[in-house]
């Protein structure tokens, strides 16, 4: 599956090229298809929750409680290419000054937050069993929290600080600092001391076979998830576009 | 690369035969699938509303230039 190799692998040019064709997706796509994709991707998370709670077998360490690991990890990935569209988006207005960037910077800077809330509440719930503790400041632990938070000041300021030409650059600014962060995120695992499982790296020894079509399904479905959402407030972005134009002299909140 | 390495987990395996946990991890696991749910959802009713909210500005803002 495309969605495993590119985190199994951690190539950064391929990643950047999914998020490429994601927003090639969005140009093209017509209520109809949206209507299909929502449908597909229901099915795929009826699919996955059968993969995971009949066909996956439970974990010999950590038992049950390791099935947390097909949600928190396909959510992570789409925080990813939630960031890191964010983080292109953004550099794309600010290079360009281009509205329909912004827009994109700010639909999937909201929703790849909502992934990361999602990892980070996971986690800590999945840590508890297997650490015995609900935090501990792992550097991936660190980096993660990091990402959100500086993601969260991003969405802040994109909801409270209306639609001016400094508060969208400094607002793209921010976006680009998160961006940073995501390399350091993905390689902290292997680069210092932790406690975080190094299971799906090419360091990694990998799981087991049974354990494989719930987490393939996993990416798949958290994806098409990431895509609707992020068609959902893409379109209320450019809506905003639209009543902005109308309404020059004003600025929306 | 450092031995502490060495002490993380590097692989899931699966369990041989019927096996008794010392701590429940059902619970933990509900309440994991319980939070994505309820994120899903919660932001899916948090676009709806945003959504609707700024389809009627829009409609205003037509209805009332073409009003004048």
């Amino acid at each position: 599956m495309q969605a495993i190799y590119l985190v199994h692998r951690g190539q950064l040019c391929s990643f950047f090229s999914a998020v490429g064709q994601v927003g090639l997706y969005l140009r093209t796509m017509q209520p109809g298809r949206f209507h299909y994709l929502v449908i597909l991707t229901a099915l795929l998370w009826c699919g996955m929750l059968y993969a995971i709670f009949f066909i996956a077998p439970t974990e010999l360490q950590m038992g049950v409680v390791q099935k947390i690991f097909y949600i928190h990890v396909p959510s992570a990935y789409a925080m990813y290419l939630g960031f890191g569209v964010c983080g292109l988006g953004s550099l794309l207005f600010l290079l360009r000054r281009d509205d329909k960037a912004d827009a994109l910077a700010a639909a999937a800077g909201e929703v790849g937050l909502v992934f990361a809330w999602v990892v980070l509440i996971t986690g800590p719930l999945w840590a508890r069993k297997a650490w015995g503790t609900y935090w501990t400041w792992d550097p991936r632990l660190t980096t993660t929290l990091l990402a959100a938070l500086v993601f969260s000041a991003y969405w802040v300021l994109r909801v409270l600080g209306g639609y001016g030409e400094i508060e969208r650059k400094f607002a793209a600014l921010i976006a680009l600092l998160g961006l940073v962060d995501l390399p350091i995120i993905h390689y902290s695992v292997q680069r210092w001391r932790g406690q975080h499982p190094t299971v799906i790296t090419a360091k990694g020894g990998g799981i087991a076979s049974g354990m494989v079509p719930a987490l393939s399904l996993g990416f798949i479905s958290m994806t098409l998830l990431f895509v609707i959402l992020l068609s959902l407030r893409y379109r209320i972005e450019k809506n905003q576009i639209a009543l902005r134009a109308l309404r020059p002299s004003e600025e929306y909140g | 690369m450092d031995n502490n390495d060495n002490s993380r987990s590097t692989s899931f395996q699966a369990v041989t035969g019927p096996r008794q946990q010392d701590v429940p991890g059902g619970p933990l696991l509900i309440a994991a699938y319980a939070v994505l749910w309820a994120v899903v959802f919660g932001y899916v009713f948090y676009l709806s509303r945003l959504q609707r909210k700024v389809e009627n500005e829009l409609e205003d803002v037509r209805r009332s230039q073409k009003s004048t």
